[in-house]
């Protein structure tokens, strides 16, 4: 048997390319399960998604806890999750980043072998959009028993009657997804530096431990707050704003700091990046920016002098 | 030996059920009672709404539009940090059952009489257990009572169960639809100052309104959390069998009125055949263990006043060793045996086998059908003779 666990965040297609994975494998003379990891079904949340493969019926219906594979579809989950929790040494984790494995290596100390590819770049170039199915090229690489056909088969089965372009580009993500990766092998565990435990595993409260009826106290800090939920960060250009007020009206959060009718900037503690303020900016004084380059941006921001 | 409480003739006054409840919803003057007015709980609440235009309690009375927004608007109070009390029946009782579901997994300690009535089809508006069953695993703390009397007096103790820190779960007060919520007498109700003084001040938990503090309510369980809220609710329902108890002595002591124990034990100790009753039907049947006792027969009665939580381990201490028992229940769970039968088997089958009794389940008295004395002594003549099989019978409905 074998598991697998696909990270990702919610609308970023970790759920699709899970069942695309399990019908090549049915194709490929495997039984083949695909289940996501259910919850509030939000845009931008970290999510999970599941394979389990095998020559013999899969009747096992509980969780996936010592996956063969990972897949990450969003570099920023390294930082949000313990991704490599359970992946057995000899396995191996399947990566979208732009970074060399050595650099996965280093920040999550796996000893595993390493697979990286640029699914974003493969998905902006073939029109794909999405990064997910160069993805699942990449991971279906390691697979022995899955050949690329099959892949491709299983691939526009689900994309049905898209209109042919889209079909296309999506094929020549998948095969690029395929070939375009570049792998680190595995290492002696004993040869890497310890690593502090990471902040994914930590340990839940006892049941008596908690505020009874669901309660949510000010001391509880069992879960970062709502910020966990972005892979993006509006950023304010206070140059170009007009304090028309409009992102503050339409935040679902309280994220926008506004003193004395003047916009100051956000409250990233609450802000789940989903992007109206920056829709509804008249004036292009806001902008949406990946987590990992928000800073940067941020820096380039005059301060605010108010 | 159980004690009961006889309302002395002196200090008696003539009331309803439904008055009487009243007056101990007078006597706690809660801050909110959300109310929707449905048969046979309605005088319940027009004797409480007189009371509160009279100036007689200060209670804010909110009129809803269904029996949801009753129990939402209860929730809310409750969350909010008020003492909340709302009341049913049946149907009401029923569309209030998804927010009552909430209102235990949140902790409200809401108190609500429920004049008991069928459920509909075809309507009835009569008698029977249908809707206590009905709200059975919503979380809610069940109390049985046999009059008036009763009612009124464990209105005002649930106040003291509901509230207290150890359980924070609603409580409801079954009292029988007409039968009770209807019928006039005697009533002896407690001087003001004694009521108040016994219920005392309620102090929140996690009020919402405190802004000094604030805290998230109601808010959404991933399968990591949602379970240890349910076990943490369990316990405190469990604590009932605690607390129940000691609120009991509390009152005893406060009022000199002695209620000890989840049940009510008639003539039950030296006794060979009993029978065991929710309710009202339980001063019939008292009246049929007397007749049957002169005439030799070594019959007693088992009243439970508390149904949730279930004292399975009292219950099979108390019919333990017995010859047979006739478990009468006034609800039907289609298909399977009465939810009153059901829960007498548990608790019994962790005895040894000679003592266990042999069970036989009645159904009665659905639809306010009316219950005599001369059922009860069918059912407890019937389960006497070893032969008869244990199957459910129904009593007193046209074969």
């Amino acid at each position: 048997m074998l598991e697998i666990r696909w990270h990702g965040r919610g609308g970023q297609g970790a759920i699709t390319v899970s069942k695309i994975l399990a019908l090549a494998a049915l194709r490929s003379g495997k039984y083949a399960q695909a289940f996501p990891e259910y919850g509030p079904e939000r845009s931008g949340a970290p999510v999970r998604a599941y394979n389990r493969l095998d020559d013999r019926p899969i009747v096992l219906h509980s969780g996936v806890y010592t996956p063969h594979r990972v897949a990450v579809l969003d570099e920023t989950l390294l930082e949000a999750e313990d991704v490599c929790e359970g992946l057995a040494p000899d396995g191996v984790l399947v990566i979208n980043t732009t970074r060399p494995p050595e650099a996965i290596r280093e920040q999550t100390g796996y000893p595993g072998r390493i697979v990286c590819v640029d699914a974003a770049a493969i998905a902006e170039e073939t029109g794909s959009r999405f990064a997910n199915v160069p993805l699942l090229g990449a991971l279906a690489s390691t697979l022995d028993f899955i050949q690329l056909p099959t892949l491709e088969g299983a691939l526009q089965a689900f994309l049905g009657k898209r209109r042919p372009e889209v079909v296309k580009a999506n094929l020549e993500a998948l095969r690029r997804g395929y070939h375009e990766t570049v792998a680190l092998e595995a290492v002696a565990p004993e040869t890497l530096p310890p690593r502090p435990r990471s902040e994914g595993s930590r340990a839940l409260p006892p049941y008596y431990a908690l505020p009874i009826g669901g309660v949510i106290t000010p001391e509880i800090r069992w879960f970062p707050k709502t910020g966990g939920w972005r892979n993006e960060r509006p950023v304010f250009n206070e140059a170009l704003c007009v304090n028309c007020l409009l992102c503050w009206a339409h935040c679902p959060e309280p994220a926008i700091v506004v003193h004395d009718r003047l916009m100051e900037g956000f409250n990233y503690d609450y802000c789940k990046g989903c992007g109206i303020c920056v829709a509804m900016c008249p004036t292009g004084a806001l902008t949406m920016v990946p987590e990992g380059a928000a800073e940067l941006v941020a820096a380039s921001v005059s301060p605010n002098p108010r | 030996m159980t004690l009961v409480v006889t309302p002395r003739l002196e200090a008696a006054q003539l009331l309803t059920g439904a008055q009487a409840v009243a007056h101990a919803m007078r006597q706690i003057e809660p801050d909110v009672v959300p109310v929707y007015p449905i048969t046979p709980q309605t005088p319940i609440i027009e004797e409480f709404a007189q009371m509160v235009a009279d100036g007689r309690c200060d209670t804010e009375i909110i009129n809803v539009e269904s029996e949801h927004s009753a129990m939402s608007a209860a929730v809310g109070a409750s969350v909010a940090g008020a003492r909340v009390m709302t009341a049913t029946a049946s149907q009401g009782l029923a569309l209030m059952i998804e927010v009552l579901y909430i209102a235990a997994s949140m902790r409200c300690p809401i108190v609500m009489p429920l004049g008991n009535r069928a459920l509909s089809g075809p309507i009835n508006i009569h008698c029977d257990h249908s809707d206590a069953m009905l709200a059975r695993d919503s979380g809610a703390v069940q109390i049985f009572t046999e009059n008036g009397q009763e009612a009124y007096d464990y209105t005002l103790m649930a106040v003291r169960l509901a509230e207290d820190q150890r359980v924070l779960l609603p409580v409801i007060v079954n009292l029988d639809g007409f039968t009770l919520t209807h019928s006039a007498e005697a009533v002896e109700l407690l001087p003001d100052e004694v009521a108040r003084a016994f219920v005392g001040h309620y102090r929140p938990l996690y009020p919402l309104l405190d802004t000094a503090r604030p805290t998230t309510q109601g808010p959404f369980d991933m399968p990591d959390f949602y379970y240890e809220h349910k076990r943490q609710q369990d316990e405190a329902m469990r604590g009932v069998l605690e607390v129940f108890p000691e609120v009991q002595r509390a009152y005893a002591e406060a009022t000199g009125r002695n209620y000890r124990g989840y049940y009510e034990a008639y003539r039950l100790d030296d006794a060979d055949f009993a029978v065991v009753v929710l309710g009202s039907t339980a001063g019939t049947a008292k009246v049929v263990v007397d007749t049957l006792r002169d005439e030799g027969q070594r019959v007693g009665l088992l009243k439970l006043w508390l149904f949730r939580p279930f004292p399975h381990a009292a219950v099979a201490e108390a019919l333990r060793g017995k010859q047979a028992v006739a478990v009468m229940d006034r609800a039907l769970s289609f298909g399977s045996w009465g939810p009153l039968f059901t829960e007498i088997a548990a608790a019994l089958y962790g005895l040894p086998e000679a003592k266990r009794p042999r069970l036989h389940n009645f159904t009665y008295g659905l639809g306010g059908r009316d219950v005599t004395p001369d059922q009860i002594a069918e059912a407890l003549t019937r389960i006497q003779d070893p032969r008869t099989p244990a199957v459910m019978r129904y009593l007193g409905v046209r074969a």
